[in-house]
Parts: C-alpha cells; sequence; structure tokens
C-alpha cells in the first residue's frame, strides 16, 4: 500500500515539475505569418501574379510559339496526346501552369475562360458572366468575393495580341465566334486565392509560387522536346528560321525574370500602398 | 519550426497527397479546375475540388459514388460534326448519363480510344464493377503509371 502512495506521489511531483520547466512551445511558422500581418488586400497580389503570367505568355507567344513554328516546331491543342510531337498553344501553357500551382499546395490558383471558348467546358458562368459584361464596357480588371465556394476572384482582360490568337480561334472547327480580330477581348484569365488580405510573407510565396509553376511548366515541354525524332538543340540559343533550337529552362527563366522583375518590384515595394 | 499543422495521420487526404503518386500532365478532368467560380452549381452536385469527392484512399472501391455525375458539368453540351450516333446531344436530353463511361475513360490515362459507334460501347455491369475496383475494361496499358509508394 505504501509503494502505491509513494508512487502516486513521485508521480504527481515529477509530473508538477515537468509541467513547471516545461520550455515554450515551438513557434508555428504558418500561424505567426498568418496572423495580424494580412494588411494587403489579395488584389495587389492579384495584379502582380497576373502581369507575371502577361509578360511570359507574351515571351512564350513571341519567341518560342511564333518563331518556333518558323523553325519547324509544332504547337497544338493536342500536344501532350501520345505520338503527338508538339507543345502547347499559349492557352495551354498558361493551363500548365495553373497545374503546377496546384502541385505545389498553392491557395493561390489561376483559370482562362471566356464567354464565347472553343470548348464549351470552358465558358463562363453565374457571376463570371456578369462581371466579364462589365468588362467588356471597361476593359478593367473585376475584384470580388465567392462566399459561397470561399475565395476571393480578380478577373483580368485577355486581349488578342498576336496574329496567332485571333487565326486559331477563327479557324478552329469548335470555334463559337469566327470574326475575331486583333486587341478583341477574347477571354479573361481568373485568379483566385482564400483570403481577401495577405501578409507580406504570402505575397511573397504566392509570387515565389507562380515563378516556379512556370519553369516547371516549361521544363515539361523542354523534356517532351527531348523525345522528339527530329532532334531540338537545347541550350542557350531561341528558335528562328533555319535553327530548331529552345532555350533550356534556365535560359528561359532568365528571359521571364528580365521581363517581370522590374514591375514586380515595384508593384510589391514601392507601388503598393500599405495600410501600415 | 514547422509550416504546417501537425499530421497525427487523422486528418482525410489532401489532393497533394493524391497528386504525389498520381501526378500526370494529360488529366482531362484534374481538380484543381473546378476551384473555378463557373463550377459553383456543378459543386452542388459533386465536390470535384478534391479527389475525395469521388475517390476513397485505396479501401477496395474505385468510386465512391455512382459515376453519373457528368450531367454537373455537361449537361448543355453542344458537338459540332458529332462522330457518333446517336449523337452526344440526344443521349444528353434523354438523361442517359451512365452511358458516358461506357465510351470515356474519365481521367484518360489509358491507352484507350473511344468508340465511334455507340452500339459497341462498354457493357454497363462491366463500367459499374470497375468502378467497385474490378477488372479495368479500358485497358491495362496506362499512359501515366503511378508513383510507387515511398
Amino acid at each position: 500500500m505504501k509503494t502505491v502512495i509513494y508512487a502516486s506521489l513521485l508521480t504527481a511531483v515529477v509530473s508538477a515539475y515537468l509541467f513547471v520547466t516545461a520550455p515554450p512551445p515551438l513557434p508555428d511558422k504558418s500561424r505567426v505569418e498568418s496572423r495580424g500581418d494580412r494588411d494587403i488586400p489579395v488584389s495587389d497580389l492579384f495584379n502582380i501574379v497576373n502581369q507575371i503570367n502577361k509578360d511570359t505568355r507574351n515571351i512564350w507567344t513571341a519567341r518560342i510559339v511564333s518563331k518556333g513554328t518558323e523553325a519547324g516546331l509544332k504547337f497544338e491543342e493536342h500536344w501532350l496526346d501520345e505520338g503527338h510531337e508538339s507543345g502547347p498553344l499559349p492557352a495551354l501553357f498558361m493551363r500548365l501552369t495553373a497545374e503546377n500551382l496546384e502541385k505545389q499546395r498553392a491557395p493561390l490558383a489561376v483559370f482562362l475562360g471566356s464567354d464565347m471558348p472553343i470548348k464549351k467546358a470552358n465558358i463562363f458562368q453565374g457571376e463570371q458572366v456578369d462581371q466579364f459584361i462589365k468588362m467588356r464596357e471597361d476593359f478593367k480588371p473585376k475584384y470580388f468575393s465567392m462566399q459561397k465556394m470561399g475565395i476571393e476572384v480578380g478577373m483580368y482582360p485577355d486581349i488578342a495580341s498576336a496574329p496567332g490568337c485571333v487565326s486559331c480561334h477563327n479557324d478552329h472547327p469548335d470555334s463559337a465566334k469566327h470574326d475575331w480580330k486583333l486587341n478583341d477581348l477574347m477571354g479573361a484569365a481568373t485568379w483566385t486565392y482564400p483570403t481577401a488580405a495577405i501578409s507580406q510573407a504570402e505575397l511573397h510565396e504566392s509570387i515565389g509560387y507562380v515563378y516556379k509553376a512556370i519553369a516547371r511548366s516549361y521544363q515539361t515541354y523542354i523534356e517532351k522536346a527531348q523525345s522528339f525524332s527530329t532532334q531540338v538543340q537545347i541550350g542557350a540559343e531561341w528558335p528562328e528560321k533555319g535553327k530548331m533550337a529552345l532555350p533550356d529552362t534556365a535560359v528561359f527563366m532568365s528571359a521571364v525574370i528580365q521581363a517581370t522583375a522590374q514591375p514586380t518590384i515595384n508593384a510589391t515595394y514601392l507601388g503598393r500602398d500599405s495600410k501600415k | 519550426m514547422r509550416n504546417d499543422e501537425v499530421d497525427f495521420a487523422l486528418r482525410p487526404p489532401q489532393n497533394s497527397d493524391c497528386v504525389d503518386c498520381h501526378d500526370r500532365a494529360n488529366d482531362r478532368h484534374p481538380v484543381h479546375r473546378f476551384k473555378e467560380p463557373r463550377f459553383l452549381q456543378s459543386l452542388e452536385v459533386v465536390d470535384a475540388r478534391s479527389c475525395m469527392g469521388c475517390h476513397t484512399e485505396h479501401s477496395g472501391a474505385r468510386v465512391s459514388n455512382n459515376g453519373e455525375y457528368c450531367v454537373a458539368c455537361h449537361k448543355d453540351m453542344t458537338i459540332k460534326k458529332d462522330p457518333i450516333t446517336p449523337p452526344h446531344i440526344d443521349l444528353a436530353h434523354q438523361g442517359r448519363w451512365e452511358s458516358c463511361l461506357q465510351c470515356h475513360d474519365f481521367h484518360n490515362n489509358h491507352k484507350y480510344r473511344a468508340p465511334k459507334d455507340f452500339s459497341e460501347r462498354i457493357d454497363l455491369t462491366t463500367v459499374k464493377n470497375y468502378l467497385r475496383d474490378m477488372e479495368n475494361p479500358y485497358g491495362a496499358e496506362k499512359v501515366v503509371k503511378a508513383k510507387k509508394e515511398r
């Protein structure tokens, strides 16, 4: 009996000692960063990442798709299908980027849609329809919340900026419209994020997700290009008529960073009005 | 310092857990697409934002619902130069949503071509059995193989 009492007392004393002398809990980095510091409107993030995506698409369209086609490379809708030695069209490169955001577990997401898409699966519905009608009038981004889905949304005009956009959509047999012209509003890039405000850390992290997603998307194409039956020189050179070459991922990303760094830094640190 | 909540293996699997092994660029219905605002109404029928909306994790059933949720997104479909007889639009108007998987491989990861002739479709019982984790009617050969468990 005494043994039991002594053991109980000892346990109580040891428990009290361990409780009193317990070290403070390790800081939970994610919680520290997400609490209290969310003073940046998520629209600021949308503006930055949309500009990065837009500039990247311009590089992809002008320097890879247009020049690559002149060199003899192919870009098409079914580029992932077996036996197709080709790469993604600009809208599909963006879809690949969207997939690579998801794979990083990023809370940020992006989609491309239209009121007159080639694939009916990409047609706007609900709130996006109303916002796109307003966009047709002023060509300006639209920001709104969708509480049922728990997301904040930023929609940005997607303009027919290259002859290839117009001809491809006009010629496609499934296209809902065959008289697109340069500078027409063809659709919108839609960005979503779960909160209306974000911290500086979340802003930096999300920008990083986008750059990584672009790099991974380009790497996917390069890995496919390495299997083409016609040898493609992959390294420092860009494609042009008579030169079957592709920049490697590092070279491509250097061009992306060169095009996007200044506007990103301006918008992240210089041009953004902090509420602090 | 930890970046995420502590995982005591009690939380349900997340998409990223599935994609760690089942990642592939050729997925015709990747979950991230359904996070777009335009799918709000469709999500009331099936939560396609999550792999768990249709699948249970390696639990003896390939698909946990009846596999007839194509209607959630495709009820208004129109196909120009429809290659099949009867045309897709007729099947949709008749509410034949059970027939989608008789011709189409949902995630498109099998080396399989959808038949042009509707009469050559896969038997419905075979499809239902496949959803319960039985024989695969779309062929054994995968386009992209899943990574091995770590």
